[in-house]
C-alpha cells in the first residue's frame, strides 16, 4: 500500500512574513480589550485556512487544523470540562517550552464537544483527509494535578470515559481517523497496562480509525502489549531515540505504524540518504505507513517548517515511487 | 557568628523607559548608542537599589540582555538566531542555532561587569549561563551529538568565568537551569561544568530550577562549584526533607521567595525556611535569595519582595543572637 505522510498536530501559529493577521497580536490585543472574541476568531479561521493550505501545497496526505488554537495538548480540553482548573506553568516534558497546568479539583464531566465546531470547519475547508487529535487518557492524567480523585487510575479510567464522549461527537461530524497522543507513556513504561485500560475506554465503541503517537522517546520493553489492544495504528518516535528502531528490529506487524522520522525540535535537515534508508526499512514493515514528523511541529520557527516537511515528502515520492 | 548572606539570582525587572527603548531599538527606531545609554541608566539605578535594600552580594541586573541564552549566543560567534518560537501561552522567543564551530571573538559580559563593580563597594555577582543549558535551549546544525556541543560550549564559557576572575569576580555564577530537564543527562552537565570551573579560586554557584531534582540528587553534588543555588519557596521548603536524609555537602542558595507569585511573600514564611536550612547547614553556609531570576515581577513586586527576605534574615538572626555580617568588602 502507498506509504502517506502526515503531520502530528500543531504547527507553528505565526511566522514572519505571512501575509495572515497574526494571531500573536491578536491575542495581545483581545488580552487588552481592544479587540473583541470574534473578530479573534475570524484570526483563527484565517490561519486555520492558511496552515491547511500549506500542509496541502506541501504535500501532506493526511493533515491536521495546525491546533492553532491550542497553547498545548490538554488545557483546551481541561478549559471546557467541568471540575477542571487551570493553574501555573509547567514543564512540557523534556522540553525548555511550559504549559498551564490542569488541576483536577471535582468530578470531572464532558458537558458538551470541545473540538468538534474547528474540527467541522478544518475539514469543510480541506481537501486533504483532517485526522482529528486528542490528548490520550493515561496523558492527560499525567499532565494535570489531581488534588480531587487522588487515585491515578481513577482518574485515567474518568479521563478515558470523556475523551471517548469527545471521540465519538468528532466521529459523528465526519472525523475518519483519530488519534490520541501518548507522549507521557515513554517516560513512565511501568504504567503502560494503565495507558492501554485508559486507551480502551477512550476508543470503545469507535468505528473509525484510531490509534495512538508517542513521541520524545520510545516504546522499548512495552511494545507487545500495545500491540495487542484494538486500536488501528501506533506511532514511534525514530528520531529523539534508538530504541524504536530496535524494537522492530526484524519483526513485521500487523498494525499501521505511524513512524516520526524528522526531528521537529531540530533546524537541521536530516541525511537524505539516511531518511530514505529508514523509510524503506520501516514500509516493509507494516501493512501501512504513515510518515511524519517525530512530534508537533510548533518547537521549529515557521521559517523551517516548509524545508522539513518538502525534504519528507520528497524522500517518501522516492522510496514509494508513487507519481502525484 | 558570621552568614546568612543575601543575594539575587541574576536578573531584575526593566524599567518600563528601558523596555520601551528595546522595542524602539529592534524597531530601528533607536540607535545602539542610545539604548546603551539607556542601559546603563538602568544598572546605576538598579545597583544602587540593592544597596538600599541592603543586599550583601549584587548582581548587574541584566538591564543589557534579553533572554539568558539567547544573550551570549548573539555574542559568540557560530550562531545565528532562529524566528520566533512560541515558549508558552502567547510568548515567544529567538532561538539561538549553532550553525558552525563555536568561537568567543571577545569577551562577552566583562564590560558590564566592570561597569557595574565600579558603581559599588559591595562585590558583585559575574553572571554566566551554562553549557548544558546554553546546549538544552538551543537548535543544533552544527555537532554531530548534544555532548559535542555541550563541550564545545564548556570550553567558551570556561574563557568568560577566567575573564571575570580577571576583572576582579569574588563570586561567579554559571546558571544550568535546564540541568533538571533530562536526569539522563546529569552526567554531561557535570563533565562541562568541572570544565567550565577549572582552575577558578573565586567562589562558584550554580543556579539551577524547574526541578525533578529528587531524580539528579545526590548526582548533582558532583557539579564542580562550591554552591548550588535551587528554588525552595514554591514547594514550601520540602526539597530541605531530602537533604536531611542525604546529606548536602555544598553551600546553599536558598530560595525563600516565589518570584513566579505577584503578591508579596510574608515574612513568616521566609523566616521558616531560614530556619529549616539552619536545622541542616551552618549559617556560614546559607546564602538567602529568591528562587529565580526577577525579571517577571514588576520593579515593585521585587523590591517589596526582597525587602521582606533582607527583614526576614535579620529578624532571624536577632533570635539567634547572630552578630550582623561585617558588611562583606570588596
Amino acid at each position: 500500500m502507498a506509504i502517506l505522510t502526515t503531520v502530528i498536530g500543531n504547527y507553528p501559529k505565526i511566522g514572519e512574513g505571512l501575509t495572515t493577521p497574526s494571531i500573536r497580536q491578536a491575542i495581545h490585543r483581545r488580552d487588552q480589550k481592544e479587540m473583541t472574541d470574534e473578530i479573534l476568531e475570524k484570526i483563527f479561521q484565517e490561519n486555520t485556512v492558511r496552515v491547511i493550505r500549506e500542509q496541502e501545497a506541501l504535500g501532506i496526505d493526511i493533515i491536521t487544523d495546525g491546533q492553532i488554537r491550542w497553547e498545548d495538548i490538554v488545557t483546551p480540553l481541561a478549559a471546557k470540562i467541568q471540575g477542571f482548573k487551570i493553574n501555573g506553568l509547567t514543564r512540557f516534558f523534556n522540553n525548555n517550552v511550559y504549559y498551564r497546568q490542569p488541576v483536577v479539583v471535582d468530578k470531572l464531566v464532558w458537558k458538551s464537544p470541545v473540538t468538534v465546531e474547528t474540527f467541522r470547519f478544518a475539514k469543510s475547508q480541506a481537501t486533504h483527509t483532517v485526522k482529528a487529535v486528542l490528548p490520550a487518557p493515561f496523558t492527560f492524567a499525567a499532565l494535570s494535578e489531581d488534588t480531587f480523585y487522588k487515585d491515578e487510575k481513577t482518574l485515567v479510567l474518568a479521563l478515558g470515559d470523556i475523551l471517548n464522549q469527545e471521540a465519538k461527537a468528532l466521529e459523528a461530524a465526519g472525523a475518519s481517523i483519530i488519534q490520541f497522543d501518548e507522549p507521557a507513556l515513554v517516560f513512565q513504561k511501568e504504567k503502560v497496562a494503565l495507558a492501554i485500560e485508559g486507551l480502551r475506554r477512550a476508543m470503545a465503541g469507535l468505528k473509525v480509525k484510531k490509534g495512538i503517537r508517542t513521541y520524545f522517546g520510545d516504546l522499548e520493553g512495552i511494545f507487545d502489549p500495545l500491540l495487542d489492544t484494538e486500536m488501528d495504528f501506533i506511532g514511534l518516535d525514530f528520531v529523539s531515540t534508538e530504541g524504536n528502531r530496535r524494537i522492530l528490529g526484524k519483526r513485521i506487524i500487523s498494525k499501521a505504524l505511524g513512524a516520526g522520522c524528522i526531528d521537529a525540535r531540530n533546524t537541521k535537515l536530516e541525511d537524505p540518504r539516511k531518511l530514505k534508508a529508514l523509510i524503506q526499512e520501516l514500509s516493509e514493515k507494516t501493512p501501512q505507513l504513515y510518515v511524519s514528523p517525530n512530534c508537533g511541529l510548533e518547537f521549529l520557527p515557521y521559517q523551517s517548517v516548509g524545508p522539513k516537511l518538502t525534504q519528507m515528502v520528497q524522500a517518501v515520492r522516492e522510496c514509494d515511487g508513487r507519481a502525484r | 557568628m558570621a552568614g546568612l548572606l543575601t543575594t539575587t539570582v541574576g536578573s531584575f525587572p526593566k524599567p518600563e523607559y528601558l523596555q520601551r527603548a528595546r522595542d524602539d531599538f529592534y524597531r530601528g527606531k533607536l540607535t545602539r548608542e542610545k539604548l546603551n545609554a539607556l542601559e546603563k541608566q538602568a544598572t546605576r539605578e538598579i545597583i544602587q537599589k540593592q544597596e538600599e535594600l541592603g543586599l550583601d552580594i549584587l548582581v548587574d541586573g541584566e538591564m543589557y540582555r534579553g533572554d539568558m541564552v539567547t544573550y551570549f549566543a548573539e555574542h559568540l560567534e557560530g550562531f545565528k538566531i532562529s524566528g520566533l518560537v512560541r515558549s508558552y501561552g502567547n510568548r515567544y522567543y529567538r532561538k539561538p542555532i549553532a550553525i558552525g564551530k563555536i568561537r568567543r571573538k571577545a569577551p562577552v559580559t566583562i564590560s558590564w561587569f566592570t561597569f557595574s563593580q565600579s558603581l559599588t563597594k559591595k562585590p558583585v555577582k559575574g553572571m554566566l549561563t551554562g553549557p548544558y543549558t546554553i546546549m538544552d535551549w538551543s537548535f543544533n546544525e552544527a555537532y554531530p551529538s548534544r555532548r559535542d556541543f555541550a563541550l564545545a560550549l564548556a570550553e567558551v564559557v570556561h574563557e568568560e568565568a577566567l575573564d571575570l576572575q580577571q576583572a576582579g569576580a569574588r563570586y561567579i555564577q554559571i546558571d544550568e537551569p535546564a540541568i533538571s530537564t533530562r536526569p539522563e543527562e546529569i552526567d554531561l552537565a557535570i563533565e562541562t561544568m568541572k570544565i567550565v570551573t577549572k582552575g577558578l579560586t573565586a567562589k562558584t554557584i550554580t543556579h539551577i530550577c524547574y526541578g525533578d531534582f529528587e531524580k539528579i540528587y545526590p548526582q548533582m553534588l558532583n557539579l564542580a562549584v562550591d554552591q548550588i543555588d535551587l528554588e525552595m519557596a514554591n514547594r514550601d521548603f520540602a526539597l530541605l526533607d531530602l537533604f536531611k536524609k542525604r546529606p548536602f555537602t555544598k553551600e546553599i542558595g536558598l530560595g525563600v521567595l516565589d518570584v513566579h507569585r505577584h503578591d508579596i511573600d510574608s515574612k513568616e514564611k521566609v523566616k521558616r525556611g531560614i530556619k529549616k536550612a539552619l536545622e541542616i547547614f551552618t549559617p556560614e553556609k546559607i546564602y538567602v535569595d529568591p528562587d529565580c531570576g526577577l525579571k517577571t515581577r514588576t520593579p515593585e513586586e521585587a523590591f517589596a519582595k526582597l525587602k521582606v527576605m533582607i527583614e526576614a534574615r535579620d529578624e532571624v538572626r536577632k533570635e539567634l543572637n547572630m552578630k550582623p555580617q561585617l558588611t562583606e568588602r570588596k
